[in-house]
């Protein structure tokens, strides 16, 4: 059901934006100068997590929602909101983010470039630092019968997630190199755990972390370009991996996706992320995207 | 049904009299994907000399049309694409001379504009000449280095007339494009 209102709203709302156009990162291109893009994301995250011996299956749902703009040829900037219904049954307006993206070096060549840029994102996020599950079971009421006994479970994680889960700041870097059909980057960067207030902190959790991820795209659709109007698709296989650096833990995703370049201003975007190693403690190890973007070029001139 | 007729093929006569630029061609560097290459289309159709633009996706290549009386502005160009988030690797443009002597390392004023033509063998030239843009931002990076080792002034560097370059008819901080042919 929570699906199908997530498609639903998702299909809702045209769109989105683009470039190297990795899924779950960000590329060092940047969004072109008063380009002004919009993004529209669903996420459905099964969870299971371990309630008193017993699995809590669950899947939740996040929606999301970027605008990004370039302001000039070299800078960028991402304003994102998110809503879920991950810490509470219903969806929630939960929290905010602003990212920038720097291009501070940039090798083009025909059909190819190396670029490299600088990141840094805030987010803020309302939601507790621990996640709440009830589950119920029988206890001997005395009497030779049974009675029902609600228990509620706390869950911390020590994934530091900028994306709803927790307030927090990270800066880093990106180098991405094009050549013809084949697109890989790399980044790496730092992120920081911010207490939204006292009752959030969680000393037992990891407050620091670095991130980094690999990255390839390729274009597999069309062959040859004839017209904007064609529809192109991408391949790509990203890998994301975090390590807490207060905390011994760590873990590697791997996201297959397919991409769809609609008329070159819309694009489509499915993933699948799911973790391929790792011991940190995470609200969720998997995780399926629905993306919509839309491109208006050269939105503010003229 | 006449009188339009009349003005329409004036039109044509004058825009064919004024016009001392034509068939801009510029290939972009840097992209593969075609939403990047349409990102470069509509910022060159934003500028006030563009009529319109043509686009060979292969080979991102960009063909120009001027709108008739306007003076193209090459750095303009140049601007639009990097503003694009890419850079111009090649650019050419036809120019209307009128009956010129030129020699290697010598400027020409030419259709409103100074050219320091390199690489050349002394020529007339004359009419509709097609030139190639070597300066920074019309070439790719490495390839306006080797270029700077063409001509001994100092105007290829800055792309303006400096000491070296200056006289009666080109005042210091003129635009100097460097071209060849």
């Amino acid at each position: 059901m929570k699906l199908i209102i997530f498609f639903i709203l998702a299909l809702n709302i045209s769109i989105v934006q683009a470039q190297e156009l990795f899924i779950h990162t960000d590329p060092a291109s940047n969004t072109p100068a008063h380009n002004l893009a919009f993004r529209l994301n669903g996420m459905a995250m099964p969870m299971e997590l371990d309630g008193m011996g017993m699995e809590i299956n669950n899947t939740s749902v996040r929606i999301s929602a970027d605008i990004m703009y370039g302001i000039s040829k070299n800078w960028m900037v991402k304003v994102s909101g998110y809503a879920s219904d991950m810490f509470q049954p219903q969806l929630k307006a939960e929290a905010a983010s602003l990212y920038t993206k720097y291009r501070f070096l940039s090798r083009d060549d025909f059909h190819k470039h190396f670029r490299m840029a600088a990141f840094g994102k805030m987010a803020y996020s309302r939601n507790p630092a621990q996640m709440q599950t009830k589950s119920i079971h029988y206890l001997p009421d005395g009497n030779g019968g049974t009675m029902e006994h609600e228990e509620t479970m706390l869950h911390g994680a020590d994934e530091l997630n900028l994306e709803g889960n927790h307030s927090g700041w990270q800066a880093g870097v990106v180098a991405t190199q094009l050549i013809h059909k084949l697109a890989l980057s790399g980044t790496a960067s730092y992120l920081g755990r911010w207490e939204s207030n006292n009752l959030d902190y969680t000393p037992q959790n990891a407050q620091s972390a670095l991130q980094y991820s690999f990255s390839a795209g390729y274009l597999l659709f069309p062959k040859d370009y004839t017209s904007y109007d064609q529809t192109n698709l991408n391949i790509y296989g990203e890998l994301i991996g975090q390590s807490t650096l207060d905390k011994s833990a760590s873990f590697l995703d791997f996201a297959p996706s397919l991409q769809l370049i609609i008329k070159s201003k819309a694009r489509v975007d499915l993933s699948y992320r799911f973790q391929i190693s790792g011991e940190m403690k995470r609200f969720n190890t998997e995780q399926w995207l629905l993306r919509f973007e839309y491109n208006w070029l050269q939105a503010f001139r003229k | 049904m006449k009188k339009l007729l009349i003005m329409l093929v004036g039109c044509l006569v004058m825009t064919n009299v004024i016009a001392q630029y034509r068939n801009i061609e510029i290939q972009a560097a840097g992209l593969t994907c075609s939403l990047c290459s349409n990102s470069i289309q509509k910022a060159l159709k934003g500028l006030s000399f563009v009529a319109g633009v043509r686009t060979e996706l292969k080979s991102n290549t960009f063909y120009i049309d001027l709108r008739p009386g306007t003076t193209p502005d090459p750095d303009m160009i140049s601007r639009s694409v990097e503003k694009a988030g890419f850079s111009v690797g090649n650019m050419t443009m036809e120019v209307k001379f009128n009956p010129v002597e030129i020699k290697n390392d010598i400027h020409t004023q030419a259709a409103g504009q100074v050219y320091h033509f390199v690489n050349v063998k002394p020529q007339k030239i004359e009419g509709w000449q097609k030139v190639k843009l070597l300066d920074k931002g019309f070439v790719l990076a490495a390839e306006a280095k080797k270029n700077a080792k063409l001509s001994g002034m100092a105007c290829y560097k800055t792309g303006y007339a400096a000491e070296c370059c200056t006289s009666s008819s080109i005042p210091k901080g003129k635009r100097i494009y460097h071209v060849t042919i």
